[in-house]
């Protein structure tokens, strides 16, 4: 076997294949609110349970690349940073299922001016959550420059961003939750509901920031 | 037992050496080009088989001590040339065979170390504890430190310098068209250096380590002024990602010059170990008695080179096929940060008469590079089972060859 004994399997390309399993189950977040919105159950459940499937998905890829990482690799970053950014995005797929179990509980349709803003904080989470996903797509270039130099400012950069759509998106969620709980038009169980919708489609910006801090510790040796 | 027979024999038994030989050691040179895709498998092995076999006839030692190493006192065989022939056997059937387990195992061992440890069994077992030269046995356990600290910190310095001036900055194609004049100097200056220092000496030039460095360094300048020009013919891609790759793919172009000068230097090097001791054999069977240094033929060199073709070309390759699939992440400025590093430190411990091995050395740069957080990913578990390996090495072939050897003195002689 010789030295080439000593290399064993870059975890690197399985975190992105990881990471583009969340990405798909993000995207069907939207079109699942939608479909609850205008009332189209059939359209919920059909996507509720492609969100299921995905997230099982990249729980085996994640089971995978837990079972590759023995304590005897060495690896150009500190293994538990590595750990702790896939349990990261982990964490953003379990809200995204979250969100699909909470619309499927009760059918009813929230007031119109609320689930505009509903859609608005789809779309900001989303957007946080494309930074997210843009650095983990450099981690094969940043992998490939050692987290060094250019490439490395590059993804800081991208980082930082991150962080400001998100606190722009929790401001957003603060005047969401004023609309909601200044309302008299709802019954008592929808205005929980819509309110665990809420803090459910926020928190996948917030797993989003997580992701991306534990990510800023790979370059800052 | 004739020894015409044991002349035969040890034929048969050197080609097993070389060809183990072949089958552990190829990866060592040729694996991180296959790794990093600079060359691919049937590539690896036509290069690795074309440089091997050079280095082994054209610059293997065509003068060898008759016991590698000195290890055991040749004065003490002087009335007993049959015992000596037999113990050559022996030895070659025991380091064969320790190589044969190590590379079956997936562990990469010195076959200098082997053959020596081998010697000392017979010396051990002949004539006890004084037969043998311990202290030369410590410069050796001395150099499995050495070679792979060296190799490491040479390892992490090269390729730490390679990510900080190239790699990392904003435009790496501009950076390594740069560098690569000077680059390519040491390689072409470490290649020369080595050829005219040792080679010309069979051509009974021999040069003083002054005049060599001179022509070596002119022969370098010449050959990379003109291959810097050529350096600075390739055009500039369109953005930082197509930069990085015309950058590795001229970082290709050195690691497979690298790994094919680790290939000549390990076939001149290592094929000594095959046909050091058929060369004793054949001297005592021509004249019946045992000296201190004997004339290695041709034709017993090139049975040597052709064992160890035979090996890579058998097993070898085989190793480099599984393993080299599962290296994703090896790029070419990482393989060659650790051939040139092993291939600077093998040619500077030569010279101080050092005696440090290729694959000790070569696996000492691959983990100074991991640790430049060059390497996505090495296993430390490997990593101790090599050294383990190592340490078992001198034990097991003293005890295999001299075993052996007891027992074909007891039964046929």
């Amino acid at each position: 076997m010789s030295i080439l004994g000593l290399f064993r399997k870059s975890p690197f390309r399985p975190i992105q294949e990881h990471m583009k399993k969340i990405h798909e189950c993000v995207h069907l977040v939207k079109p699942l609110v939608e479909a609850f919105i205008r009332g189209n159950y059939e359209e919920v459940s059909k996507l509720a349970s492609e969100i299921y499937q995905k997230e099982h998905e990249a729980d085996e890829i994640k089971n995978s690349i837990r079972d590759s990482l023995p304590t005897s690799l060495f690896l150009p970053v500190d293994r538990r940073d590595l750990l702790d950014v896939l349990a990261s995005q982990d964490a953003i797929a379990d809200v995204a299922e979250d969100v699909a179990v909470l619309v499927s509980l009760r059918k009813f349709t929230p007031p119109e001016d609320l689930s505009d803003m509903i859609l608005e904080l789809c779309d900001r989470v989303v957007a946080v959550f494309e930074k997210a996903f843009e650095v983990v797509d450099h981690l094969d270039e940043l992998v490939e420059t050692s987290f060094s130099g250019k490439e490395a400012e590059k993804v800081i950069n991208t980082i930082n961003e991150l962080g400001y759509l998100e606190w722009k998106t929790d401001k957003f969620q603060m005047k969401i939750a004023t609309n909601l709980y200044s309302r008299d038009d709802l019954k008592p169980a929808e205005l929980l509901l819509l309110d665990k919708i809420i803090q459910k489609i926020a928190d996948i910006s917030n797993a989003s920031e997580r992701m991306g801090n534990r990510l800023r510790l790979f370059l800052s040796h | 037992m004739s020894m015409d027979l044991i002349y035969y024999l040890g034929i048969a038994a050197a080609v097993y050496m070389a060809w183990n030989i072949g089958a552990n050691d190829v990866a060592n040179a040729m694996g991180t080009s296959v790794g990093s895709r600079a060359l691919t498998l049937v590539q690896a092995v036509i290069f690795a088989s074309l440089f091997e076999f050079a280095g082994a006839v054209l610059v293997g030692a065509h003068v060898t001590q008759t016991i590698r190493k000195g290890i055991v006192d040749v004065s003490l065989f002087a009335g007993r040339p049959d015992v000596l022939a037999v113990g050559m056997f022996s030895a070659l059937i025991a380091a064969g065979t320790w190589l044969l387990a190590a590379t079956y195992m997936g562990l990469p061992v010195s076959t200098t170390h082997s053959i020596v440890g081998a010697v000392a069994g017979i010396g051990l077992f002949q004539y006890g504890f004084a037969g043998v030269h311990w202290g030369k046995i410590g410069t050796i356990i001395l150099s499995w430190i050495i070679s792979p600290v060296m190799g490491a910190l040479m390892g992490f310095t090269m390729f730490t310098f390679i990510r900080k001036r190239i790699l990392a900055r904003e435009d790496p194609l501009a950076e390594i068209k740069k560098y690569s004049p000077f680059l390519l100097f040491g390689v072409f200056f470490i290649i020369s250096m080595s050829v005219i220092f040792k080679g010309l000496k069979n051509l009974k030039l021999d040069l003083d380590f002054r005049t060599a460095a001179m022509y070596s360094a002119a022969v370098a300048a010449g050959l990379s002024i003109v291959s810097g020009v050529l350096v600075r013919l390739i055009r500039p891609g369109q953005n930082i990602d197509e930069n990085l790759k015309k950058t590795e793919y001229l970082f290709g172009f050195l690691q497979v010059l690298t790994a094919c000068y680790v290939a000549f230097a390990h076939g001149s090097n290592d094929v000594a170990n095959a046909v050091g001791p058929i060369a004793a054999i054949q001297a005592i069977v021509t004249t019946g008695t045992v000296a201190k240094h004997v004339e290695v033929p041709l034709w017993i060199l090139s049975i040597g080179g052709v064992g160890i073709v035979l090996g890579l070309s058998t097993w070898g390759y085989r190793v480099m096929f599984t393993i080299g699939k599962r290296i994703t992440d090896l790029t070419p400025s990482r393989g060659f940060s650790a051939e040139i590093s092993a291939a600077t430190i093998i040619l500077v411990c030569s010279k101080l008469g050092l005696p440090i091995s290729t694959t000790h050395t070569i696996v000492g740069s691959v983990i100074g590079v991991g640790f430049a957080r060059g390497i996505a990913a090495l296993d430390l578990k490997v990593l101790r089972n090599i050294f383990v390996s190592w340490a078992l090495e001198i034990p097991v072939t003293i005890i295999l060859a001299g075993v052996l050897h007891h027992l074909i003195m007891g039964l046929f002689m």
